[in-house]
């Protein structure tokens, strides 16, 4: 699949890197090229250094031909901006914006857009591991304690 | 009396929020930075909010339930729409106003719905662009949902209309020369009409022949 990820934060980059050492076609924006750092030196697929905003960075980036586009910047704004973008200016099928407000992301969800909220599902999981005693079990490789294997790769 | 809030205490919102207290507006000026909210809060007291008007809960303490007028005018395109996405879908409102910084926003803006918009960039650098312009043929705007521009054609001593008929005149096709502005007083044109020296036409015309109209007169 041909996958476009805008923002190379911690989720950007490390979704950026599983992805493509699963073959997909990997292509990821982000306004600083120091961001790119985190994607490690065997990282197979594209980097575009400039805002995720910027139609030409965009185009360059593939936006045309993606499958699926992910926008996991900083800002929550941006990525619901960007990934209406990505559907309505570029055609991409499938879209996810990542957000850190629940209120905007269940709004933005039920006007069509596909989102992922970070506090639900911290939230939830929280008061699993408070009721329950632990925390429930997640589908494949799904990490709740974190992963230090970049360490070794880096 | 009118409800409107205003997000974004920038150079846009401040002026729009005096102009519109002066036209007997009830105005609520938003603003989340602690560092500009401050010097507001002491020249606007009452009007002043501090909060973040692309949070529903913010906007719903607002009152935007009830509010007649919602412009949205930060300095940050995605914060904007998110603004007008918000009080058009989630609120139902009816008159939303989106102030757009980067030119490239405006067109998606137009397809999510957001139908009133004031481009600022786009003015200042039309404006720029008239200050600045040489040739005969002066861009003064586009009219809103059309793609028609409005130019001025200035009748120099080498322009080719000078002392020709607008009816022998050929034209690009689609051009419309609304007014003569000729020492200082509007003119309705006619086929009969000759241009001199000096004279201004206001002119509608396609955006896609403004080219052929410039080859045409220079």
């Amino acid at each position: 699949m041909k996958v476009l990820i805008i923002g190379c934060g911690r989720t950007g980059a490390r979704l950026a890197r599983r992805l493509a050492a699963q073959a997909h076609e990997v292509s990821i924006v982000d306004n600083a090229r120091e961001a790119f750092l985190r994607l490690g030196p065997n990282f197979a697929g594209k980097t575009y250094q400039g805002s995720g905003l910027d139609h030409d960075v965009l185009e360059s980036a593939g936006s045309a031909t993606a499958d699926i586009g992910v926008t996991v910047t900083s800002g929550d704004n941006r990525n619901l901006m960007i990934a209406q973008l990505l559907q309505h200016k570029y055609g991409v099928k499938r879209t996810v914006a990542r957000l850190h407000d629940p209120v905007r992301a269940e709004i933005f969800h039920d006007m069509g857009i596909e989102t992922i909220c970070t506090t639900t599902i911290v939230e939830g999981l929280l008061e699993n591991f408070i009721n329950q005693g632990h925390f429930p079990s997640l589908p494949n490789e799904i990490s709740i304690n974190g992963d230090a294997s970049s360490l070794e790769t880096m | 009396m009118s409800y409107a809030i205003i997000i974004g205490g920038g150079r846009v919102g401040y002026h729009l929020t005096r102009s519109l207290i002066n036209n007997d507006y009830e105005v609520l000026l938003m603003e989340k930075d602690a560092g500009v909210f401050r010097p507001l809060a002491s020249d606007l007291g009452d009007v002043m909010m501090q909060g973040d008007g692309c949070d529903p809960l913010t906007l719903k303490a607002a009152g935007i339930e009830r509010a007649d007028l919602v412009i949205a005018a930060t300095g940050d395109d995605p914060a904007n729409l998110v603004i007008c996405q918000l009080a058009q879908n989630c609120f139902k409102r009816t008159r939303i106003i989106a102030v757009i910084n980067n030119p490239q926003s405006e067109e998606l803006f137009d397809k999510l719905g957001v139908r009133e918009r004031v481009s600022v960039t786009a003015a200042a650098l039309n404006l720029l662009g008239q200050k600045v312009s040489k040739g005969p043929v002066i861009l003064l705007g586009a009219l809103e949902r059309s793609n028609i521009e409005v130019i001025e054609i200035l009748v120099d001593e080498n322009s080719p209309l000078l002392d020709a008929k607008l009816g022998d005149l050929s034209l690009p096709k689609g051009t419309l020369i609304i007014s003569v502005l000729r020492h200082g007083q509007a003119l309705i044109p006619n086929a009969e009409t000759v241009f001199a020296q000096g004279d201004v036409l206001v002119t509608l015309i396609p955006q896609e022949l403004e080219a052929a109209l410039r080859e045409f007169i220079v």
